[in-house]
């Protein structure tokens, strides 16, 4: 499918519940590992423009949401990992939540028959 | 509020946190081109990947940026910032409004810092919120209480939780061989400063054994008196004084910020109560006296002299039941009081009174209570002055803003919005207000001190002119300011036609024009209403000053002097007075002399229950003035004899005893009767202390030139030698001043150990007894000249902007013949319609504002027609005076010169 179709950009308001996901399941990361893990984790469905993670990385971080901390890269380069708060947690419960519901409205829509 | 916060602090790192980015970046640009060499593409094919997977690095670094900001609060101030470099241009019109704001912004500082200082502060205790007064059952002010009242109070409440004082009484001190000198004492109970939670700055305070009846004498002192009288206050601890010729030893020093309980005053020696006998201290008391038994001269012990006031602590748990409990207290002192009553029902009516608690973290003051109306004319002055400076300044922002119609005219055509230019204006107004509001700080805090000379001479008012509070009162002003100022300019930017104004129209047709005027008419208003205010004040005291008191104002000089306090005895007094009365006489100049007990104009008074015997007479049982008078006293003091005969030294104590009355009194009392050989006392039943009526004098102005004449009642000296006669007056034939140092020298020679007052003629007495009034009108009198220079400069600044816009039409008549004259004059014409306008409105305002209840309460009468005419006629005199180089300038510009110009 992938091979096939073209990547699709990540809509709009939906890259800070992937952030908030991706340090969930992956914990300090930093921006680059986000960006690769989101690209993965689709199987290169989403395509992310990935200069535009950092503002919202830092957008994150002034809503306490996230933290961030220097620390040493698997390639041994200096990079910055970000992880999330207890606020962070409590907020990717209720984003999880309203992605749902809102997934499950729109596919009662488009399944809807005449 | 936290993003907020953060993204402050991100605000004040931004370019580190670009750096960041940066590293960052480098860090994910060599992470992916890795990624893409392990997957076998070369190293420079790996970046160009890997950059184009991250997209464009300045858009990000820049949204990123943006981030990082605080967007309204930038914008707005680079608004600030622009606002002020364009003031900075025109230094000429910054100062003209700094100068107009900082006048009436200082004047509303100073007014608010005094009403602080006098009404709203605190006493300088900890927790001042827990202090209550013990006050009358219907009435806000404290109750005089018997000693025995403030002890039971001392047991039904907390230990430490009452403070019972005296009012403040004069004192004699003499210090090793130095000359005896007044000063100012209290007494106060063993626990007061207890209460009060304050600490000594040397030794201690009083402990309840120091209040008891025979301790050894001790006193506190205050720090200035300590450091005054001995260097330092560790050297004034240990100190053994005389006061009032009895040995007293300095224990402890207060701290300097707590100088007495009023406010402005400072108590110099703080005494136990229980050294109100030893040091026959006499004050205010109010007595009743009994047939039953005499009164006990040591007032501790006395039940019917109520002489104390007491300051309760009630944390906020303790409140509940406060006042019954001081109505226990308070129950003894009533019972045994009401047992001198003879007649019945004044007796029940006596038994009715009440006592309850009031809060009182300041205290009390009769300062407070007369000052709050004086406070409160100033304030109503000054909020027409801030009204007035507000309205000239917002007119001189108009006239600018038109002024700078080209510039507001290309920003709006160019797509910024009017908010955003409104915003632009609105932040030039906010420098200036804030300009304007430290100029007038700075003019407060230089004009504190002579104000609170003029309005409240003799008292050292704390200076809270830079706390915390008064800053707050300072930027609560510059934004009142900012948004008074700045609406006129900002409605007309909001109606400004962007293409009319680039075309140099102006751009807002005729309405600017009117809203100048219109500001203009109300600073005349408003500069009218005051001059008729302050005309009135002035009018009403120089008409009080030259009405007729009652008594000889003119080469009557006066003193004071308490002979118990400097250690005379009753069988002393007597004696004494001759002495006085005796080298007085000899003193070159001294044509009379008398003495009294109270005397006049001198703040003090004294009234006793009586009755008057005769059936008919239709005066009841009732408190009256009196006073006690040395034979020759009316003469002296001018105060004629209606009928009957003065005082003579025929009166002895052994001869049946005489009174003299005043008008008021025979009126009252005796009705139509003939009061001389009317006979009256002060007992509720016949009795050989009754007096006869001998003599009427005429009314008098006894207390206060404001306060009409009392009822009143003398007695002779002659006949009570035991009276302490305070007060003593003689008449000069001529040279004043000499016969005063004279006076002076004398005295200090007989009596060395007599301290007297300040010597004063009645006339003196009577400028002090107006001092409020008197400085009240001198402000108002300032207020209404400031208000008129700025108004005068309104009119100047308008009409000055009407010829600049109408200079196409002035060149054009004169470049066809018009006569400059006819146009000099339709300038000032139509000056004086304005200033008729504003006059107009102003005589209206003065006319009605007595008519509203607040504020005619404040002014002594209502200004009359003829001063409101007069006050108006001054405003068009203003207005055409300041119009007078706008219309010479219209009228004498050079026709060519101004078409080329255009």
């Amino acid at each position: 499918m992938s091979d096939s179709l073209p990547p699709l950009d990540v809509l709009q308001g939906t890259l800070d519940l992937l952030i908030l996901k991706t340090l969930d399941s992956l914990g300090a990361q930093h921006g680059y590992g986000i960006a690769r893990r989101i690209e993965q984790m689709s199987d290169s469905v989403l395509s992310l423009n990935q200069g535009t993670l950092y503002p919202a990385l830092l957008r994150l971080e002034q809503q306490s949401l996230i933290s961030s901390d220097w620390g040493v890269s698997e390639n041994n380069r200096r990079a910055k990992f970000y992880s999330l708060t207890k606020r962070g947690h409590v907020r990717l419960g209720e984003e999880v939540g309203n992605w749902q519901r809102m997934t499950t409205a729109v596919n009662a829509i488009l399944g809807a028959t005449a | 509020m936290f993003a907020a916060l953060r993204r402050l602090r991100d605000r004040l790192r931004r370019e580190k946190l670009v750096a960041e980015f940066d590293e960052e970046m480098q860090f994910h640009l060599q992470e992916a081109a890795t990624e893409y060499q392990r997957r076998g593409y070369t190293p420079q094919e790996s970046l160009r990947r890997a950059r184009l997977d991250f997209g464009n690095a300045t858009r990000a670094r820049e949204d990123l940026r943006e981030r990082a900001t605080w967007p309204r609060v930038e914008e707005n101030l680079r608004d600030l910032r622009f606002a002020a470099r364009g003031l900075a241009k025109r230094p000429g019109f910054t100062i003209g409004v700094v100068v107009v704001l900082g006048l009436g912004l200082g004047s509303a500082a100073l007014v608010n810092g005094l009403v602080r200082a006098v009404i709203l502060s605190p006493l300088p205790v900890p927790a001042p919120e827990e202090l209550h007064l013990v006050v009358s059952g219907d009435e806000d002010r404290p109750e005089r209480l018997s000693r025995g009242s403030v002890a039971r109070m001392e047991t039904h409440f907390a230990p430490g939780g009452v403070a019972g004082y005296s009012s403040s009484t004069s004192v004699i001190v003499q210090r090793g061989r130095q000359a005896a000198a007044s000063f100012s004492g209290i007494l106060v109970t063993g626990n007061f400063f207890r209460t009060m939670q304050l600490v000594p700055v040397a030794g201690r305070f009083f402990v309840p054994a120091d209040d008891e009846v025979g301790a050894p004498a001790v006193t506190v002192v205050s720090h200035a008196w300590a450091r005054d009288q001995f260097g330092s206050v560790e050297a004034a601890v240990g100190q053994e004084i005389l006061v009032n010729r009895q040995q007293v030893a300095i224990i402890g020093v207060l701290p300097a910020t707590f100088r007495a309980l009023d406010v402005g005053r400072t108590i110099d020696l703080w005494l136990p109560t229980a050294l109100q006998g030893p040091l026959r201290i006499s004050g205010n008391a109010w007595t009743i006296g009994g047939d039953d038994r005499p009164n006990d001269p040591d007032w501790n012990r006395e039940e019917r002299v109520a002489w104390m006031n007491a300051l309760v602590r009630l944390p906020e748990t303790a409140r509940a039941g406060a006042a019954a409990a001081a109505q226990r207290a308070y129950q003894a002192q009533l019972e045994d009081g009401a047992k001198a009553f003879d007649n019945p029902t004044e007796r029940a009516e006596y038994l009715r009174r009440q006592v309850r608690v009031m809060p009182a973290p300041a205290g009390y003051s009769s300062l407070r209570e007369g000052f709050r109306s004086t406070s409160a004319l100033l304030g109503s002055l000054v909020a027409v002055i801030l009204l007035l400076a507000c309205a000239n300044v917002s007119g001189l922002l108009v006239v600018r803003a038109l002024a700078r119609h080209r510039e507001l005219g290309v920003r709006l055509a160019l797509g910024s919005g009017r908010w955003r230019v409104g915003r632009l204006a609105m932040a030039e107004t906010f420098w200036l207000a804030a300009l304007g509001s430290a100029a007038g700080w700075l003019v407060a805090l230089f004009s504190y001190s002579g104000a609170c000379r003029l309005l409240l001479p003799g008292r050292e008012v704390p200076e809270l002119m830079a706390d915390a509070g008064q800053l707050v009162i300072m930027v609560a002003l510059t934004l009142l300011t900012t948004m008074v100022c700045g609406l006129g300019p900002v409605a007309l930017i909001s109606r400004m036609e962007p293409l009319e104004a680039v075309a140099g129209r102006g751009g807002l047709g005729r309405a600017a024009g009117r809203v100048g005027r219109w500001l203009v008419a109300a600073q005349l208003g408003l500069a009218v209403l005051l001059v008729a205010v302050a005309y009135t004040l002035g009018l009403e005291i120089s008409r009080t000053l030259n009405a007729d008191p009652g008594f000889a104002r003119g080469r009557v000089l006066t003193t004071g002097f308490d002979a118990p306090a400097a250690g005379y005895s009753p069988d002393q007094y007597a004696a004494l007075v001759e002495r006085l009365d005796v080298a007085l006489r000899g003193v070159p100049g001294v044509t009379d002399v008398s003495f009294a007990s109270t005397g006049v104009l001198s703040n003090s008074r004294s009234s006793s229950g009586i009755m008057p015997r005769d059936p008919r007479a239709p005066g009841r049982a009732e408190a009256r003035q009196s006073d006690v008078v040395r034979p020759g006293y009316f003469s002296l003091m001018g105060m004629p004899l209606l009928s009957g005969r003065d005082f003579s030294p025929d009166d002895r104590p052994d001869s049946p005893n005489v009174t003299i009355v005043n008008a008021t009194f025979a009126r009252e009392v005796f009705g139509d009767l003939d009061p001389i050989g009317q006979r009256i006392g002060y007992d509720f039943t016949p009795s050989d202390e009754d007096m006869t009526v001998i003599g009427v004098v005429a009314d008098a102005k006894i207390n206060s030139l404001r306060e009409a004449p009392p009822a009143m009642f003398w007695v002779s000296a002659s006949q009570r030698p035991e009276y302490s006669l305070n007060y003593l007056a003689i008449r000069a034939d001529s040279q004043i001043d000499a016969v005063r140092e004279a006076a002076q020298a004398t005295l200090a020679r007989l009596e060395p150990g007599l301290v007297f007052g300040r010597w004063r003629t009645l006339d003196e007495r009577m400028l002090t007894d107006l001092g409020a009034e008197r400085a009240t009108s001198r402000i108002a009198s300032l207020f209404a000249a400031v208000a008129l220079v700025l108004a005068s400069t309104g009119v100047a600044a308008s009409f000055s902007y009407l010829v600049s816009i109408q200079r196409r039409e002035l060149a054009l008549r004169l470049a066809l013949g018009a006569d400059p004259a006819r146009i000099r004059s339709g300038v000032l014409g139509d000056a004086a319609r304005l200033g008729a306008i504003g006059g107009g409105a102003g005589l209206l305002a003065a006319w009605l504002l007595p008519m509203v209840p607040a504020v005619g309460a404040l002014l002594p009468e209502a200004p009359t027609l003829g001063v409101c005419g007069l006050a108006a006629v001054c405003g068009i005199a203003v207005a055409v005076a300041a119009s007078w180089r706008p219309a010479h300038q219209a009228a004498t510009s050079d026709p060519l010169l101004l078409l080329k110009c255009e």
